[in-house]
């Protein structure tokens, strides 16, 4: 797993999220991603997957620890800086997020919102340039003939390639994807990672994402980390996890099905 | 494909398996006891509403009921002419030796009296036959100098005849005298009217006026007008009410607004600059209408200078905020900010100018459409009123906005020491101000005079408040502020909202006045408050999945509202409106109960003159209206949901 760079792209030291009623989600958990790197987080349900990848973008404000993105420390940015970290990490969800009843390629074109004025965003005008890119996103996902069609009248695979394509819309170093194939068939499922492989690929983004299906994890992450009730309990290649691994991180009774 | 996630393990839920169970001697005590306190409550109910159905039932309230109920059932629409036929029987007070024969008088109709004669004050039963069928009929003792006594007034059968019994006056006389049956005969019908010829002559044309029958009654064209009045009181007041409440019912949402977090050092800064900028706002309107007023009053003239201005203030705007990624310096866009600003506001000064010229010169040639002149040059003069005001608030958010990207800046240099002592002293500056202005609106109700209590000790305290908010904030880092705005304006909605439309029309008729104006003021505010609280809680029920998505892009708070909230409110919002559209037609019938205007006004005149069948008229106007208005709005709710 070698770096281009002296400097990884992030580093995340002794991050620990306690939310106001109590919960633990995160324990001191310390990692660092290269550029370029397509970097899977394992775990299960309530483990803390979400709230890490929630706490880079500062989605969620941690407790404690730092987060250092290209030596920029995003736990210290006030509200205009983090505009300008956010609009360079895409993000992916498990539920696709779209506002259903927009059109798709509005949808797409929200991703451009970090680079545009308020004032002119208001009144939902965006540049010529803008609207031929998410067109483009929008071909990239294969979905560019739905461009006018309303969100909700998408299926679930095609909602996630929008989510896709809003994502690029940002110009992304980073993307986060918060088990972006949860919501959906195995068959579609590798569809969408796909894209995401592509564009860690050819694009050059580094990915952090999330993952249940630990065959997902082998055939895509270049690095494996995993939690367990917010601790990091396993970092390596995908191939060291073996069986003891596998109970340390889902706990004794589980058992691999399948 | 190997699915990781755990086999379920059953753990029995041991608290929900242990059995509840109260023995059943004390289970039907309870039931007892419940039993026992539901009749208590009952019984005590049943006496403090005086429930006395006995009441019903007997003679006399029933009569007042039926008679209502039989006015109601015939609501005064029409008036028709009518022709007037008298049918007059001979008849004999007190009964003399000689015989007498009574002879009817003649048309179609008969009348006959039995007995034909009789004693003062007796009673007589008066027959008739060959009328008109349900006619109502005015029975008179006429005696010998021809005063018309009426004794009875029965209503014809449905064959035209009557049987009706009337008691006599006491007027004994010599000479023969007369009963008298008048019928009152409606001419034409509905689908059937005639011209009647009134005798007058009009000067004009020299011909004779003719009236039609029937036509509409006065009372009828009065409700028309109550009507119309309702509709568009409530029509008007929604509008209103709804353009205020959408904006602010984005303040109300707990869930916009909880993760509003504001370092101490900005909400000092914003709050302290907030009079500075009112003020700014203010003055800079009031200088630029000064200015638009030395036009002369020519509506050309004024159109082509807003126009200009307007042209000049896009200009600038574009220079000012440049399309992504077009460079401009920063000086640049300040000075075409400033630019922009200016020429919007003599912009704005000189559209106001021009409603209210152009308005007044086009309701002069407008003739009988003069209205929509008046229209316009009256939403000028409301502009021109609150114009000073508006510019004053965007003043000050404008400059509140600036304040605290300047303590962005000012927090990047400074440190933590530095930054504490700053926010401190900006808080203390900001609850100065806001404790001086609770201080001036107390000196304004309570008409206080001593300095001491109206500026001294209110800026001291609020002075020492926001030290203490502004220390504590720096220490902790940030403000919750949203959640502070989130519940002055949750409590300001409640308090509203528990004020109902009726009260706050008292008060508005109090204050400008008798009529459809006040009625609309009240009604408007109340639409205010219950709205957005409604749609506040519209807000509040949306998806997040889109709003976190948004958020994540790097959009600002206000691209959040719009691209992930403001799509998913509209249909709800229309709903809402249209629901609150019904509920103020329906609110606006009774408000002039008051003195608010509307059908009410002419519906309690009609009741309290116990002019039941005009009452009528305005009851099934508003039934009318109100189920069409109901129809309508879940027809458009259908199609917008």
């Amino acid at each position: 797993m070698g770096s281009l760079h002296d400097q990884p792209m992030l580093q995340v030291e002794n991050l620990t999220k306690v939310y106001d009623d109590g919960t633990v989600a995160l324990r001191d958990v310390s990692f660092e991603v290269p550029e370029g790197q397509f970097l899977a987080v394992i775990g299960l349900s309530g483990s803390g997957k979400s709230t890490l990848l929630r706490c880079i973008n500062r989605l969620i404000d941690p407790t404690e620890g730092r987060i250092l993105w290209k030596g920029e420390e995003i736990t210290a940015a006030n509200h205009e800086d983090l505009r300008n970290v956010r609009r360079r990490i895409g993000m992916v969800f498990q539920n696709f997020n779209l506002v259903h009843r927009s059109k798709v390629i509005t949808n797409v074109l929200a991703g451009r919102l970090g680079y545009t004025s308020p004032a002119l965003s208001v009144v939902n005008r965006f540049s010529r340039l803008d609207r031929q890119n998410a067109l483009a996103a929008l071909e990239r996902v294969g979905l560019a003939e739905k461009a006018n069609n309303r969100s909700e009248e998408l299926s679930g695979g095609q909602q996630q390639r929008v989510g896709i394509a809003r994502a690029l819309m940002q110009n992304p170093e980073m993307i986060l994807a918060d088990e972006p194939v949860a919501s959906l068939d195995p068959v579609l499922a590798h569809s969408i990672m796909q894209y995401l492989e592509a564009i860690n690929r050819d694009d050059g983004v580094t990915v952090l994402c999330s993952l249940h299906f630990l065959d997902l994890v082998h055939r895509y992450g270049q690095w494996v980390i995993a939690l367990n009730e917010g601790r990091k309990v396993f970092e390596g290649l995908p191939s060291a996890i073996d069986d003891d691994m596998f109970k340390e991180i889902y706990g004794q009774e589980a058992e691999r099905v399948g | 494909m190997a699915d990781l996630r755990t086999a379920p393990v059953e753990t029995p839920d041991e608290s929900a398996e242990k059995p509840k169970r109260r023995r059943p001697l004390r289970r039907s005590l309870w039931l007892l006891i419940g039993l026992v306190a539901g009749f208590v409550v009952y019984a005590y109910g049943f006496d403090v509403v005086d429930v006395s159905l006995d009441r019903i039932g007997e003679p006399i309230p029933q009569q007042r009921f039926t008679r209502v109920i039989r006015a109601l059932g015939s609501p005064d629409l029409l008036t028709y002419e009518t022709v007037a036929t008298d049918i007059d029987v001979e008849f004999a007070m007190p009964c003399r030796a000689e015989g007498f024969t009574p002879t009817a008088t003649d048309g179609g109709a008969t009348i006959s009296v039995s007995p034909s004669c009789a004693d003062p004050r007796a009673v007589v039963t008066v027959t008739g036959e060959g009328f008109a069928s349900n006619e109502e009929i005015n029975v008179f003792f006429v005696p010998p100098n021809g005063v018309e006594l009426r004794v009875a007034q029965p209503r014809t059968s449905s064959d035209g005849t009557f049987t009706v019994e009337a008691h006599l006056p006491n007027r004994p006389d010599d000479e023969a005298q007369t009963i008298r049956a008048k019928s009152r005969e409606r001419v034409g019908s509905i689908f059937n009217p005639v011209y009647v010829p009134t005798g007058e002559i009009d000067a004009e044309t020299g011909e004779e006026v003719a009236v039609r029958s029937p036509r509409w009654s006065q009372n009828a064209s009065a409700t028309w007008t109550g009507i119309i009045e309702t509709i568009f009181l409530a029509l008007l007041a929604t509008t209103v009410g709804t353009l205020v409440a959408v904006p602010l019912s984005f303040l109300a949402a707990k869930n916009l607004m909880s993760d509003v977090r504001i370092p101490a050092l900005n909400v000092g800064f914003a709050i302290a600059s907030f009079p500075v900028g009112g003020a700014l706002g203010y003055a800079s309107a009031l200088a630029a209408g000064s200015v638009i007023e030395m036009l002369p009053d020519s509506a050309l003239l004024v159109g082509l200078v807003t126009i200009v201005l307007v042209w000049l203030g896009i200009r600038s705007l574009r220079l000012a905020v440049p399309l992504p990624g077009t460079q401009r310096s920063r000086v640049a866009k300040v000075a075409a900010g400033l630019g922009a600003t200016a020429a919007f506001l003599f912009a704005a000064q000189a559209m106001v100018r021009f409603m209210e010229v152009g308005g007044n010169q086009a309701a002069a040639r407008l003739g009988s459409m003069a209205f929509l002149g008046t229209f316009v040059e009256r939403l000028g003069e409301i502009l021109a009123l609150t114009f000073g005001v508006l510019a004053g608030i965007a003043g000050a958010v404008t400059l509140a906005v600036l304040a605290s990207k300047l303590s962005y800046a000012v927090a990047k240099r400074v440190g933590t020491r530095t930054n504490l002592v700053l926010s401190m002293v900006a808080c203390a500056a900001a609850g100065a101000v806001v404790a001086l202005g609770i201080g001036q609106a107390g000196a304004w109700l309570y008409q206080a005079v001593d300095p001491t209590t109206t500026v001294v000790i209110p800026a001291v305290v609020g002075a020492v408040v926001g030290l203490a908010i502004g220390g504590w904030g720096a220490i902790r880092g940030q403000l919750g502020s949203g959640l502070g705005i989130y519940y002055v304006f949750r409590t300001l909605f409640n308090t509203l909202r528990s004020i109902e439309a009726l009260i706050l029309a008292l008060i508005f008729v109090i204050w400008v006045g008798l009529g459809a104006f006040a009625g609309t003021l009240a009604l408007a505010l109340h639409t205010i408050a219950a709205n957005a609280k409604l749609y506040s809680e519209q807000v509040e029920s949306i998806s997040s999945g889109p709003l976190e998505a948004v958020r994540a892009t790097g959009a600002t708070r206000l691209q959040t509202v719009v691209y992930a909230v403001v799509p998913q409110i509209v249909p709800p919002f229309i709903a809402f409106t249209m629901y609150r559209w019904d509920i103020n037609v329906r609110m606006s019938t009774i408000i002039g109960f008051v003195g608010g205007g509307g059908i009410g006004l002419v519906l309690q005149q009609n009741i309290n003159l116990l002019n039941y069948r005009g009452a009528a008229a305005q009851i099934l106007a508003i039934a009318i209206v109100v189920a069409a208005m109901d129809y309508i709005s879940s027809r458009l709710r259908e199609r917008f949901v």
